[in-house]
């Protein structure tokens, strides 16, 4: 029981953390709305343990304790559900994984949706900390910031490039690999051709 | 001898009247009713919040049902059981003290929840409701200030409908010695941090020693069972600092 209520003390702090991302998406109450009254088991193997989404009209419950009916239940490893997680994998497409879903798929991947495609309007909910003139500031910083990084990143890209390529040799080029790649095709090919006239042969002879 | 037995009950360590015990704990949470939560946060180092949300976990409240927070107190439940109810059914918050009514009342409409919850002023051994009207009761951190427990276990039975169930938070002995020693000496600053912050250490005092005197873990399950209930099961909390029992009405 104490496991119990040291889980139901972990999901705490994420059911507050995610209502509260919630809160600052607009969209996101008229979404969850649709989704109220179902419920998510999420029922994890090593280590054992499971835990509960409840939608309610306004917000997310995360319970370890839960008797009413179940709506989908997502079944597997840890591993596995933190590997969907950061590579934000459909759920409805769990080819590939050790993942089980049973249930109502639609309402699983429509939760997910949710979660995953928040609209946050980020400099709105901070002028209203900071004040407006201060955040347009800090804001033409960051999109500065962001063109200048991703301009940099592909002109090293570039560089890096040119340099394997041209003036190193050290890698191929991409029309090289291709021409090398046709032609390792073509030799595949005329094996399996000499292999064919073989055993003709050998059974003719035969 | 048996009548004069009869006549007084404990109030902490004394030996009381039984007409004076309601009066001796309404004179407590009148003292400490302004400062109730700041005071809980202290003692138990803000855990009383998990372990009532693990209470309403367990409570398998839903939408539509109708729940009473009986010794509701400060609302810290009523608020908890308000969204989960929502607009089809109700929470009823009761309490035997005026000044912790008022003080959850005042609470419960500055959150802008008042919506499910309905106040009253009831006493658990008659309490003023139809037979079979609750799905949910839940006692948290009041029974043991009940004069009479087995009382208020048949009235709690009496409004709760039948496949409802009955929850019943309360301190209760813990399992292992070190941490009942531990929690000893721990408690024993509990009448210090009381003076400090309310210049009232006699009610935390009478708090400790109310906690010392009430039932074990089996024997309370056997007085709700006794009280009609059809099943009891109780849950260790903290080591058995605190027990959740859940009795179900069949």
């Amino acid at each position: 029981m104490s496991f119990a209520l040291l889980q139901s003390a972990m999901l705490l702090p994420l059911e507050l953390a995610i209502n509260s991302m919630l809160a600052l998406d607009a969209g996101s109450r008229q979404r969850l709305a649709k989704l109220a009254g179902h419920t998510l088991a999420v029922r994890v193997r090593q280590p054992e343990f499971t835990f509960y989404l409840c939608v309610d009209a306004s917000k997310l419950r995360l319970t370890s304790h839960y008797e009413g009916p179940v709506t989908t239940t997502l079944l597997g490893s840890a591993s596995a559900l933190a590997g969907v997680l950061v590579k934000r994998a459909p759920l409805t497409n769990l080819q590939g994984t050790t993942l089980e879903l049973r249930g109502d798929t639609g309402f699983a991947q429509s939760l997910q949706n949710l979660l995953l495609d928040l609209h946050i309007d980020w400099e709105f909910h901070l002028s209203r900390v900071l004040g407006d003139v201060p955040v347009q500031l800090l804001a033409d910083g960051a999109h500065k910031s962001q063109a200048y990084l991703q301009l940099t990143a592909q002109r090293i890209r570039q560089d890096v490039e040119t340099f394997l390529h041209d003036e190193s040799a050290l890698l191929p080029a991409a029309a090289e690999l291709e021409t090398f790649y046709s032609e390792v095709q073509a030799l595949v090919l005329r094996l399996d051709r000499l292999d064919v006239h073989l055993q003709n042969l050998t059974n003719h002879k035969v | 001898m048996n009548d004069n037995k009869q006549d007084t009950t404990h109030f902490g360590y004394r030996e009381v009247p039984v007409a004076e015990k309601v009066s001796l704990v309404g004179q407590v949470f009148h003292s400490v009713a302004g400062k109730y939560d700041l005071m809980n946060d202290l003692m138990s180092l803000g855990t009383h919040r998990l372990i009532k949300r693990f209470t309403v976990e367990l409570s398998a409240v839903r939408s539509g049902h109708y729940v009473l927070d009986l010794a509701g107190g400060t609302g810290d439940f009523s608020l908890l059981f308000a969204p989960l109810v929502g607009n089809e059914g109700q929470v009823v918050l009761a309490d035997i003290n005026e000044s912790m009514v008022r003080v959850g009342r005042d609470r419960i409409i500055d959150a802008g929840l008042p919506g499910p919850i309905a106040f009253s002023l009831a006493n658990a051994e008659c309490l003023p409701f139809a037979d079979n009207s609750f799905d949910c009761i839940c006692i948290a951190y009041g029974l043991r200030n009940v004069t009479n427990k087995e009382a208020a276990l048949r009235s709690m039975h009496r409004v709760c409908k039948p496949g409802g169930r009955v929850l019943v938070l309360e301190f209760s002995k813990p399992r292992n010695q070190l941490v009942g020693k531990a929690y000893d000496l721990y408690s024993k600053l509990w009448p210090l941090a009381g003076k400090l912050v309310l210049n009232d250490s006699a009610s935390y005092q009478y708090l400790v020693e109310s906690i010392r005197m009430h039932p074990d873990q089996e024997t309370l399950k056997q007085m709700m069972l006794d009280a009609g209930f059809a099943r009891c099961e109780y849950h260790d909390v903290m080591g058995g600092i605190c027990a959740i029992h859940i009795g179900h009405k069949s």
